[in-house]
């Protein structure tokens, strides 16, 4: 009886324990989480150079990516991904890298499709995980997208796309009245895009709306069958749905990537879950040491320690 | 008492079923009743937590749905807090009948890793993570491998794969917990470590498997359970092959690098030889459901304590005091 009772109040109080936690969206364990941590950069980020050997000396953290299956038109494809993440108190910059065999950078054509990345955020920079495809209408989020396509017409290219082609004299090339979509602001109209970056904002399918003022920048680069992609924004903008990330703040983001090559574009892509972004206010570590080997003679002592800690057979008993 | 009843444990023990000690129904002690509830809690919050709520993470909530996806999701966050409230509580258990056992020293690792994982949540400092999960090495390497002294034939080498599947993905956590602090650059073997423990665990499904198969051998109802799991695994892999990918990497972490008929095999064996121990071996069922609730997540203090109660639960706490009976707080072999 007295073994029923203990048995039944600790699970009573495991249960209203439990129970508390709940309510006060607390944890007593970690689950499982991919945590980006934004450090204090040391000196000057070279934002628009994403394969400068300062990246190297961050932190990467992987990311698995899935096809994009929730909602038509469906695509993707199953790869891995990683993220660096540093600040300078000013502004942040995220460095995302993934393997593409192709660099697709023009959208020239009607056949062309561009590579192009994209880091989402919940609007309010909270932790509150909003549904992963352009958010709920209740908790929408801040979408950055990069586009290899608008890096390029940051130097028009069309005669690369038709080396042979000639134009007749058009005088009115400039006329609002004769380019109705770029009079209109149609922001995926063909023309000089300030940034390479779209900043967009979404609360649901069919609700993705490109935002009048972008203030985030982005430089890509393909090299050796990979691209690197550094965005650049400032920490906060003060600008309705669009998230604030000051110096401690901690929030979710995830990434997209899309392969031009493989005529991706929209929601065909590749899709990563929710990680966890730390903005840290601590620096990035120094590397005058080498804490790899350290850290592989730490493993080593502890595991020899386990082995001491294995008791012996007694004298005399038998392997059963 | 405990070093002569432990060597007894897992090939020698008798046949009959621990649930028919007497007659009456028996009492099951304290760390029997919690092991079960934790057993039950657990599979809740894999099912609500991390699959429906990581698949719900993708879909818009609206009306009704969202109302069934908030309440699944606070059940799902209140059965992931109970189930890690029971771990540690059973773990704090085993650490006692190890201490009265005399082997404190294990006692006193266990005491160590549930005061880092705690000291990890309230700081959420590195340092303390990493403490934590070294610790949890230190213990994995006592349990797992201090069992293989008392054991023998292919469930002794089910042992050894399932504690290198636990070293090598506590290596891949470490590794990547010092890549988080900062340590420079990518840690030699982080995928590899990954890529061993997922292939350990492979073979060790089918060790186990074979374990079972010569001891208390085959019966029909337990191949009829893996089988059931291996056909529903097959049919959502053929419906939705990509989406089953990512589920089995977040639910698991499994990254199903080998042909998917590895892993459908793999889960027969696991899945056959857990039901086929449920009543002959319960302690050892008890531990192969939690080995498989936890999988392979290195990156979760939770997961870490279901993959040490599962390694214990399996070896029936063989090299650390031994676990009770079914129905009495005497070891399990005595």
């Amino acid at each position: 009886m007295m073994r029923r009772r203990r048995a039944a109040g600790i699970l009573t109080l495991a249960m209203l324990a439990a129970g508390l936690l709940t309510a006060f969206d607390l944890r007593f364990a970690s689950s499982t989480e991919t945590r980006l941590t934004a450090s204090s950069s040391r000196g000057e980020v070279p934002a628009g150079e994403p394969f400068d050997d300062y990246w190297d000396g961050i932190s990467a953290v992987e990311l698995p990516l899935s096809a994009q299956k929730m909602t038509p038109p469906n695509g993707g494809r199953a790869s891995t991904a990683s993220a660096r993440a540093v600040h300078d108190s000013s502004n942040l910059y995220v460095l995302l890298e993934w393997t593409d065999s192709t660099s697709s950078r023009s959208a020239g054509r009607v056949q062309d499709f561009t590579d192009a990345a994209a880091v989402e955020f919940p609007a309010d920079g909270s932790e509150s995980v909003p549904a992963l495809c352009m958010g709920d209408p209740t908790r929408s989020v801040n979408i950055w997208q990069w586009r290899a396509s608008w890096q390029e017409n940051l130097a028009p290219t069309i005669r690369d796309q038709y080396p042979n082609t000639v134009v007749d004299d058009y005088p009115f090339s400039e006329d609002p009245v004769f380019t109705p979509s770029r009079s209109l602001g149609n922001p995926v109209a063909p023309g000089v895009h300030e940034s390479a970056v779209d900043n967009l904002v979404a609360g649901g399918f069919g609700s993705l709306t490109s935002d009048d003022v972008s203030p985030v920048h982005g430089i890509g680069e393909w090299h050796d069958g990979r691209w690197r992609v550094v965005f650049t924004r400032p920490l906060e903008v003060g600008r309705e749905g669009n998230v604030d990330l000051p110096v401690g703040a901690r929030t979710n983001l995830a990434f997209a990537v899309w392969d031009g090559e493989a005529e991706e574009r929209n929601g065909m892509k590749s899709v990563s879950g929710f990680a966890t972004l730390s903005v840290s206010p601590d620096r990035l570590p120094s590397h005058e040491l080498s804490p790899n080997v350290i850290f592989i003679v730490i493993v080593i002592l502890f595991v020899a320690l386990g082995m001491w800690m294995i008791p012996g057979r007694p004298k005399g008993a038998a392997r059963a | 008492m405990t070093s002569s009843a432990v060597l007894e444990t897992t090939e020698c023990a008798p046949r009959s079923s621990p649930f028919a000690v007497s007659q009456a129904r028996p009492r099951r002690p304290t760390l029997v009743v919690i092991a079960l509830v934790l057993v039950g809690v657990t599979l809740a919050e894999l099912l609500l937590m991390r699959l429906f709520y990581r698949v719900g993470i993708f879909l818009p909530k609206e009306g009704a749905f969202a109302d069934v996806y908030r309440i699944a999701t606070t059940l799902g966050s209140f059965a992931f807090n109970l189930a890690s409230i029971l771990a540690a509580i059973a773990l704090v258990g085993v650490a006692g009948r190890a201490w009265r056992a005399g082997r404190r020293r294990v006692g006193v690792a266990i005491g160590a890793f549930l005061v880092a994982a705690a000291a990890g949540i309230a700081t959420k400092a590195d340092l303390a993570v990493a403490v934590q999960r070294s610790v949890f090495l230190v213990l994995v390497v006592a349990v797992g491998f201090g069992a293989l002294k008392r054991t023998r034939g292919s469930f002794r080498l089910a042992i050894a794969g399932a504690t290198l599947a636990a070293v090598a993905s506590a290596y891949a956590g470490l590794a990547a917990d010092a890549v988080l602090a900062g340590s420079g650059g990518p840690m030699p073997g982080i995928a590899a470590a990954q890529i061993l423990a997922e292939w350990a665990s492979v073979v060790t499904s089918v060790l186990l498997f074979i374990g079972w198969w010569r001891e208390p051998g085959p019966r029909r109802g337990p191949l009829i359970v893996g089988a059931s799991l291996a056909a529903l695994l097959t049919v959502a892999w053929l419906a939705a092959g990509s989406v089953t990918g990512i589920l089995a990497l977040w639910t698991s972490g499994l990254r199903l690098s080998a042909p998917i008929v590895v892993y459908i095999a793999a889960l027969w064996c696991f899945s056959s030889a857990a039901a086929g121990w449920l009543k002959p071996r319960p302690w050892r069922s008890i531990g192969l459901v939690l080995l498989m609730a936890a999988g392979l997540l290195p990156a979760s203090s939770y997961a870490l304590m279901l993959v040490l109660l599962g390694l214990l639960f399996l070896t029936e706490a063989a090299a650390v005091g031994g676990l009770p009976r079914w129905g009495s707080e005497e070891p399990v072999s005595a």
